[in-house]
């Protein structure tokens, strides 16, 4: 073989190399790796004695060689033995199939003995056959309820009748068969009633979420929203919402501003076809109307919406392709650890469990009295008055304590916790237009150098590296479920100041100006913190967190915290119990909201709206909350920003669309139209209107602004009506966008 | 910690036979716990690598374990690579399917390998400055999962290209090939990075 060729990839990869290289540096990669022989190798040793540039080239491969094992060696531990959760629930398996085992043998041997009652049983089953209408195939668990009235754990192979009822609690998930081939997939938290078996198999559908796939027959669905009738060969998600009942993460984030008015009353079902198609019929609409793959219908007895969804592209669809809890056999999905790091601190109780009243001076324990008081006032300024002279008296009553007593240093991260509820107080104020950014500003950076002391950082010197795992972390991934309370009183006092110390570095961020090396450093904490309590609903909050402080830190990382919020959205919280869902669910609107804000941001629209519209699939039932306000109101500003960029652009079409969209959400019959807002945006239509040449539509809205305009206007007003007038009526590509914007 | 193929050969030089009252299910189930236990450190970390995230990680992991063990009757053990072969494939399809359905594949991806093809980005231009194993690890983590999955079978888990061909189910030639473009892409990505 030659291999001083041009061509250092085989034919088969398709190269086509441009520059002329002397060596085949595939053949030299072959050589190192010991994978040549013979002639072959001679011929490279020949060319290695001879070629220096061939002996650099065999050098630098080396290195390469060695650089990517050093990359790649690092071996990481997972956060607990996972084998042992699947062995033990394959132990399980086994002794139920064991105990089946001994029962049988159990039930053949007392047989006899009930035998003429049991003839006298099943001559009445004989007499009265029931037809199985489907099977329980696989899943986590579940509870058959039959018409009697009995209840028992569902189990593999167990047959369903008619009126028989299903239902999950949280953690199960049951895939049943139905009738001949159609598969359905009830998650936790439901119930469904089986009806009949022909001619085609239908059922009720009382509560929960269900997956539906059908064979060769048609599925009826009741519901007291209405019937779905879901074809052959389809795929549907169907689903009962609950409003979620989301916390939001105020510890991390200024709550939006909360919403007016009251949720819809009726609640609606919510079916996704993903395959084939469905027909929904309802108190409107009698007949039905059929649903066609990748659109979305919410509907109630007397209402119903469509709308088209993107199944590929959305980060939150379910779309019921793949594996899931419902083939499992015996795991059962756990719940997410709550550690209690995100909770209002209780001064009190911390210093209850930190021992700080132990033998110390009563003014310790009558400090943190006095800062539990202030966390209760209900007023902002109040509230960070009285945590900031709590916290002075702490300082005061602590000091006495001995140089090594640790307490000195709990005391110092119970400072750091105070100022950091004066600095969240203080940013209601600043909410408010009441205060200045700066003095929250230095709320947050008394917390990081309370925290920093606390945990005996020299706060002089450069930010240290990535530490190695601290004690707490651990002592927290020795178990499952370990919370705060479990931990050492070292160890809790080590993780809150750690936890608290990126907080408030985010919160820092938050309120400067200049951006320095601020968010590499806080994402470098949160980075550590998500790792060491990635099990915990804390692991989940350290990572929007992450993402929080690499939006932060400019375009570089924009990516990197566009990964972050999306893996918030992918975490399942199948298994997770009330509290846990409710503190999920406030992170992933959380992410939402940012994800669509930092869309808006870098000026890309269309992923802002899809970020929104994953916060409606997700939450249909939460329009009214805080969040969704918030979104609405981004996505609102965008709309307005993308109209005048537009307009500035000469590109008047696209502009007098976005405005026209606006004005329709925003004014709807009987509204004002003469309110500022809908002025200033009337008037950028306008002048889309006239780069459009759309005269009879100008003509009308300068006329109409003329009628409200103030004197300060009126001058920019009537210019802008004498263009208007010099129109022609309508021009066709105005016609045409015209009758699209009315559709 | 490099995974030793050879080690899932036999499971019965591994494990003692069955005890007294001991059933075939309760033999094989005894022989997996010791089977998972010890190799769920190195599948981790194979998988971690591929996904870059712990939680999927560490869920991953655990899936792949209980589909071994629902398929463990279907594997020949005498078979090259025996069972941790077996474990190793399930576990990199789950990692492909988590990695799919998060993140599609990004345009920058094919125009990298577009540039692999037609540009000769030598060694030794890229390696005579000072490189980091952390620059190195961050450009690992940004290829595509199929040159990323032969970087890591080959220099984390240190396998032979025959194994990994076995694992992936490809020619061995197409293993030489994918290797030898993910490294010029890194040394591109590398390039880029300054």
């Amino acid at each position: 073989m030659n291999i001083e060729s041009n061509n250092p990839i085989p034919p088969d990869a398709h190269a086509h190399p441009v520059s002329p290289d002397p060596i085949d540096e595939l053949q030299l990669m072959r050589y190192l790796d010991g994978r040549l022989e013979g002639a072959e190798k001679s011929a490279v040793e020949e060319l290695l004695r001879t070629s220096a540039p061939a002996r650099r080239r065999l050098d630098a491969l080396r290195e390469e060689n060695h650089l990517l094992r050093e990359a790649l060696e690092n071996i990481s531990e997972p956060s607990r033995r996972l084998s042992d959760k699947v062995v033990a629930a394959l132990h399980n398996e086994e002794r139920f199939r064991q105990q089946a085992l001994r029962s049988h043998r159990m039930r053949r041997n007392i047989l006899w003995g009930v035998g003429i009652a049991a003839s006298f049983f099943f001559c009445v089953f004989l007499m009265k056959p029931r037809e199985a209408m489907g099977t329980a195939l696989s899943g986590t668990g579940g509870t058959l309820v039959m018409s009697s009235g009995e209840r028992q754990p569902l189990a593999k192979n167990m047959n369903i009748y008619e009126h028989d009822e299903i239902t999950t609690a949280q953690g199960q998930f049951s895939r049943i068969r139905l009738g001949a081939e159609t598969l359905i997939d009830i998650d936790e938290r439901s119930r469904i009633a089986i009806e009949k078996s022909k001619p085609e198999p239908s059922f009720r559908m009382h509560q929960g979420h269900l997956g539906i796939a059908t064979a060769q027959q048609e599925v009826t669905l009741r519901a007291p929203q209405g019937t779905v009738r879901i074809a052959a060969n389809s795929v549907v998600d169907l689903w009962l919402p609950q409003p979620s009942k989301a916390e939001w993460p105020a510890w991390l984030m200024t709550q939006p501003a909360a919403a007016e008015g009251a949720a819809s009353a009726e609640p609606p079902m919510v079916a996704t076809v993903i395959s084939g198609s469905i027909s929904i019929a309802n108190e409107k609409m009698p007949e039905g109307i059929a649903i066609s793959q990748g659109n979305r219908v919410t509907f109630t007895a007397k209402e119903r919406r469509t709308r088209k969804v993107d199944l590929a592209g959305s980060r939150v669809i379910e779309t019921r392709r793949s594996t899931s809890w419902h083939t499992s056999e015996g795991i059962l999905p756990q719940d997410r650890t709550i550690i209690g790091l995100l909770e209002k601190p209780d001064f009190q109780d911390l210093g209850e469990r930190l021992g700080m009243n132990r033998n110390t001076p009563g003014a310790i324990a009558a400090a943190l009295a006095q800062l539990q008081d202030g966390m209760r006032a209900s007023s902002a300024a109040e509230r960070a008055e009285r945590l900031a002279a709590g916290q002075q008296a702490l300082r005061v009553a602590y000091e006495p304590l001995h140089a090594s007593d640790e307490r000195r240093d709990f005391g110092r991260m119970l400072e750091g916790l105070a100022h950091l509820e004066r600095g969240r107080a203080l940013m209601e104020r600043v909410a408010a237009g009441k205060e200045e950014l700066s003095t929250a500003y230095a709320a947050f950076d008394a917390a990081r150098v309370a925290f920093d002391e606390a945990l005996k950082v020299d706060v002089e010197a450069a930010p240290a590296p990535a530490a190695e795992k601290p004690e707490w972390a651990r002592q927290i991934a020795a178990g499952i479920g370990v919370t705060l309370r479990d931990l050492t009183p070292a160890n809790q006092s080590a993780l809150l100041a750690s936890f608290n110390h990126a907080v408030a570095q985010h919160w820092m961020l938050t309120t400067e100006s200049v951006i320095g090396e601020r968010p590499t450093v806080a994402a470098r904490e949160f980075e550590g913190l998500r790792n060491w309590l990635s099990r915990s609903v804390e692991g989940m909050a350290a990572r929007l967190a992450h993402g929080l402080v690499l939006q932060r830190a400019g375009s570089e990382k924009t990516q990197k915290a566009i990964d972050a919020y999306s893996e918030i959205l992918a975490v399942s919280t199948a298994g997770w119990g009330e509290p846990s869902r409710r503190l999920a669910d406030g992170l992933k609107q959380a992410a939402l909201v940012s994800l669509t804000r930092l869309y808006a941001e870098i000026q890309q629209s269309d992923k802002a709206r899809a970020a929104a519209e994953d916060f409606w699939l997700l939450y249909p039932l939460d329009s009214n909350t805080p969040a969704a306000q918030e979104i609405k109101s981004i996505i609102d500003r965008s709309q307005l920003k993308d109209a005048a960029h537009a307009l500035q652009l000469g590109r008047f079409e696209l502009a007098v669309e976005n405005y026209d969209k606006w004005l329709t959400a925003h004014t709807p019959a009987g509204a004002a139209m003469d309110a500022p807002e809908v002025a200033a945006v009337r008037v950028g239509l306008l002048k889309a209107l006239i780069g459009l040449k759309d005269g009879g539509r100008a003509r009308q809205e300068a006329a109409a602004l003329l009628k409200h305009a103030g004197a300060e206007k009126k001058a920019e007003l009537e210019k802008l009506a004498a263009e208007a007038q010099m129109l022609p009526e309508k021009t066709e590509q105005a016609l045409e966008l015209l009758k699209a914007n009315q559709r | 910690m490099p995974i030793s193929l050879e080690s899932g050969l036999s499971i019965s030089t591994i494990t003692p036979g069955p005890s007294a009252g001991e059933d075939d299910a309760q033999v094989n189930l005894r022989q997996f716990a010791q089977f998972a236990r010890e190799h769920e450190a190195s599948i981790f970390t194979y998988v971690l690598r591929m996904v870059s995230s712990r939680e999927d990680a560490e869920d991953i992991t655990q899936e792949a374990l209980y589909q071994a063990w629902r398929t463990w009757n279907q594997v020949d053990p005498e078979a090259a690579g025996g069972y941790v072969k077996w474990c190793y494939r399930i576990a990199h399809n789950l990692s492909i399917d988590t990695l799919r359905k998060k993140k599609p594949r990004a345009a920058d991806d094919e125009e990298m390998e577009r540039a692999a093809d037609t540009k000769s980005l030598r060694p030794e231009e890229v390696y005579e400055h000072r490189v980091q194993a952390g620059q190195v690890q961050d450009c690992i983590q940004s290829l595509d999962e199929k040159y990323r999955e032969v970087l890591i079978l080959r220099y984390q888990e240190e396998l032979s290209y025959e194994k990994i061909a076995e694992i992936l189910e490809l020619p061995v030639s197409t293993i030489e090939t994918r290797i030898h473009r993910a490294k010029k892409m890194l040394r591109e990505k590398l390039e880029r990075k300054g």
